[in-house]
């Protein structure tokens, strides 16, 4: 009998693809963010928007067929996760909103504060997730 | 839920992995139903009856 399950051989085998996915996402995005002041062409800028987006459309695609490759309490666990993400991005999100409207609060970079606090709750969840289960 | 599943498993001297590797899931996913702190979907719940060659009822009982 082969030392790890084909369940588990079918998700590790997805999670370089997984991987590659978020750093190329990650990286398409520090470009278009950042790049623009360098080639000053809006031509491009709009290029590599329409790139990063659609890496972005291509990793959630991978994302999802992870999620199939899993068995029910991998996906548990993922949907527990996701659903931690989402509830403190629209509650941290419309908390940040109303504090910023109150004038108590001026947040530099929102969307991305917003985006990084959700992917790092998703993550730890995840991690929390495994532990519960182990 | 409880369920007669190491047992069941110890007869056959089949580790957590070896009967994972039958119901095609995770290892984690055997001892989280083992010790109690997964319950199993209906088709998975009958794959392992099956594999035991057994009644769903005989590997489960739902305490409920």
């Amino acid at each position: 009998m082969t030392a790890l399950p084909a369940a588990e051989r079918r998700t590790a085998r997805m999670l370089v693809p997984l991987l590659i996915g978020g750093v190329a996402w990650t990286g398409s995005l520090a470009l278009v963010s950042f790049g623009p002041p360098l080639w000053g062409s809006e031509l491009i800028t709009w290029i590599l928007l329409g790139v990063n987006a659609g890496v972005g459309v291509a990793w959630v695609v991978i994302y999802a067929r992870f999620l199939r490759a899993g068995d029910e309490l991998q996906r548990k666990v993922s949907l527990e996760a996701m659903a931690f993400a989402m509830g403190a991005g629209i509650i941290g999100g419309c908390a940040l909103g109303a504090a910023e409207n109150a004038g108590v609060l001026v947040v530099e970079g929102e969307l991305g504060i917003l985006v990084g606090g959700m992917g790092a709750i998703f993550a730890v969840a995840v991690l929390i997730g495994n532990l519960r289960y182990r | 839920m409880k369920n007669r599943l190491s047992g069941l498993r110890a007869e056959r001297s089949w580790t957590q992995a070896d009967l994972a590797e039958r119901a095609d899931v995770s290892r984690q996913t055997i001892n989280a139903i083992e010790t109690g702190k997964f319950d199993p979907s209906l088709p998975l719940a009958f794959r392992l009856a099956r594999i035991f060659e057994l009644r769903i009822e005989d590997v489960f009982d739902d305490q409920g």
